[in-house]
């Protein structure tokens, strides 16, 4: 079932001529976590807030289920979630207090909204925080509670903008476990430049590159279709990785040959008819091989290869 | 229009003013004023005096009566007590939208006349607690030092004060909202103040603006009836800055 659906959505900011999203046509199915994948300006914020209600689109719709986002949709506000980037929350407060006034906005009892601030606070595991002022909180700390605050209202589909980009890598684990848990929950857009993140959570991708939408695909499938699997293999010597070098460079059947970290790196779409090829070279010359192993392309070689393929 | 979510923001805007300290500032400087007003115009003669006459000076001064304090009590609260009014209140809706707070709020089901009116019954409420405290202070201190103390006169005053900076610092919400910037809002309102209380003196029109209170406040102090089209313009003025507000916040984009 999808749950979110965007047709033909264009931004101009200002007297701007270039779009900050251009032509946006997309679906999402429902329970899925979203990765929306892109560079520093590429339009992901901006997709966001549009898709929130917050911005306008210049032209274009989306919907919400059966319900088209239009300006100051109350409806709209009721059944989504969202953390913005960077944000910010009243530092006076305690990570209880901001809770339960969020409940309070939905609609809930007093009693109702302690009770559920109860719960996300243990969700996001901030128990122990809880009636700490947010200003004392750390920049993890923030964020988990954002994405508490944003589950208040058990939201249809939560977005998440950059939610883990300015964090450190244990802050960034805790954050990332924690949206990897909400899958059954919801489902979840999540905005990000970090490869790496999307790669480990998320079932589903899209990439934007300057406001386009140039891929939208499962993760599996991008993976297969767009990158092959690849062969790593390294040698103990330098002196014997020159010598393999040098031949890997004129063999024309084995593609994006790359040398990195002391050893090689090559497609492996042609591996099975080069492998007794290789093997016999490396037998041959007694070539001290250290590692070989075939793997299954990253996110960030599937990126970088379409991000250049638009680029020219 | 959102009952619910309004009575949980002006809550919200409530401890706000009193955690974030605000209250305790305007406050301190309220208090300070009704006490230094009654103080300034009971001595301020004397040491005039003394000071003139050491330079061999010698002039008479009428002796300082109640109606005196009223007018130092005047003075410096529409001055002194106003400026850091504007500069309190002047982040209300800008910081907000600066920081983000804004945005987090206006994604949850809240509209936006509740958002904006929150801020300004709260600007008002602020406001009048300030000035009961300022009347009970001045009025209590000029008893103690002049032996009598014009009670009507002072509540009257203080309701002009009241409506003069409630409408000056309408046009501070108002600003807040249209800027991003609180620097912005709080010297675009400065500028509009000075403006205002200029334009109060054209014949005609003049007379319906919140400068005008200034004049009808004098006439207070000297125990005449005020003129009561200044303060149903200064109203009136208020009450168009909510809903030119109300109106910009609808256009804002997060």
């Amino acid at each position: 079932m999808t749950i979110l659906r965007t047709e033909h959505v264009k931004k101009f900011y200002g007297r701007e001529k270039t779009p900050a999203v251009e032509d946006l046509t997309l679906e999402i199915p429902a329970n899925t976590i979203f990765g929306y994948l892109g560079p520093n300006g590429a339009g992901k914020t901006t997709t966001i807030k549009i898709m929130t209600g917050l911005l306008r689109p210049s032209s274009g719709k989306v919907w919400l289920k059966n319900l088209e986002i239009g300006e100051n949709n109350l409806e709209l506000r009721r059944r989504i979630g969202y953390l913005s980037q960077d944000p910010l929350y009243y530092k006076w407060m305690t990570g209880e207090e901001l809770l339960v006034m969020v409940g309070r906005i939905f609609g809930k009892s007093h009693k109702e909204a302690l009770l559920k601030a109860e719960q996300l606070l243990e969700l996001a595991g901030l128990t122990g925080a809880r009636r700490k002022r947010i200003g004392a909180y750390s920049g993890g700390m923030v964020q988990r509670l954002g994405i508490a605050q944003a589950l208040v209202n058990d939201p249809e589909i939560l977005f998440l903008d950059e939610p883990v980009s300015s964090m450190d890598p244990l802050g960034r684990k805790e954050v990332l476990e924690f949206i990897y848990n909400l899958r059954d929950r919801t489902t979840v857009f999540m905005s990000t430049h970090i490869l790496s993140d999307v790669e480990r959570i998320c079932d589903r991708v899209g990439i934007l590159h300057k406001g386009r939408l140039i891929i939208l695909k499962e993760m599996a499938k991008l993976k297969e279709e767009y990158a092959p699997p690849r062969v790593d293999l390294s040698f103990t010597n330098t002196q014997d990785a020159d010598t393999f070098g040098s031949w890997l460079l004129a063999q024309e059947s084995l593609k994006e040959c790359r040398r990195e970290n002391g050893g090689f790196s090559f497609s492996a779409e042609d591996f099975e008819e080069s492998r007794s090829r290789i093997l016999s070279y490396i037998g041959e010359r007694h070539l001290s091989l250290a590692s070989l192993q075939v793997r299954s392309a990253t996110l960030e070689e599937v990126f970088v290869k379409l991000i250049g393929e638009k680029n020219g | 229009m959102g009952k619910l979510q309004l009575s949980i923001l002006i809550q919200k805007e409530a401890r706000e003013l009193l955690r974030n300290r605000k209250l305790l500032i305007g406050m301190v400087v309220f208090i300070f004023f009704s006490l230094m007003s009654p103080l300034a115009a009971r001595y301020m003669p004397e040491v005039m005096k003394t000071f003139v006459s050491q330079q061999g000076i010698i002039f008479e001064l009428p002796p300082p009566t109640a109606a005196d304090s009223l007018a130092q009590f005047l003075k410096n609260l529409s001055q002194i007590g106003l400026f850091v009014m504007i500069f309190l209140v002047m982040g209300t809706v800008s910081a907000e939208k600066e920081q983000g707070t804004a945005a987090f709020i206006m994604v949850k089901p809240v509209p936006h006349i509740s958002f904006i009116l929150a801020k300004y019954l709260l600007l008002w409420i602020f406001l009048a607690v300030l000035m009961i405290a300022s009347f009970l202070v001045c009025g209590f201190y000029t008893y103690i030092l002049f032996g009598e103390v014009p009670l009507a006169s002072l509540a009257v005053l203080s309701l002009i004060l009241f409506i003069y900076m409630g409408s000056i610092l309408s046009i501070t919400l108002l600003m807040s909202t249209l800027f991003s910037s609180q620097a912005a809002a709080g010297i675009s309102s400065i500028a509009l103040w000075l403006l205002l209380s200029l334009l109060s003196r054209i014949q005609g029109i003049g007379i319906y603006l919140n400068g005008s209170l200034m004049s009808e406040a004098q006439a207070v102090i000297h125990a005449m009836t005020p003129d009561i089209r200044p303060f149903i313009g200064s109203l009136v003025f208020s009450l168009l800055c909510l809903i030119l507000a109300v109106l910009s916040f609808h256009k804002w984009e997060a």
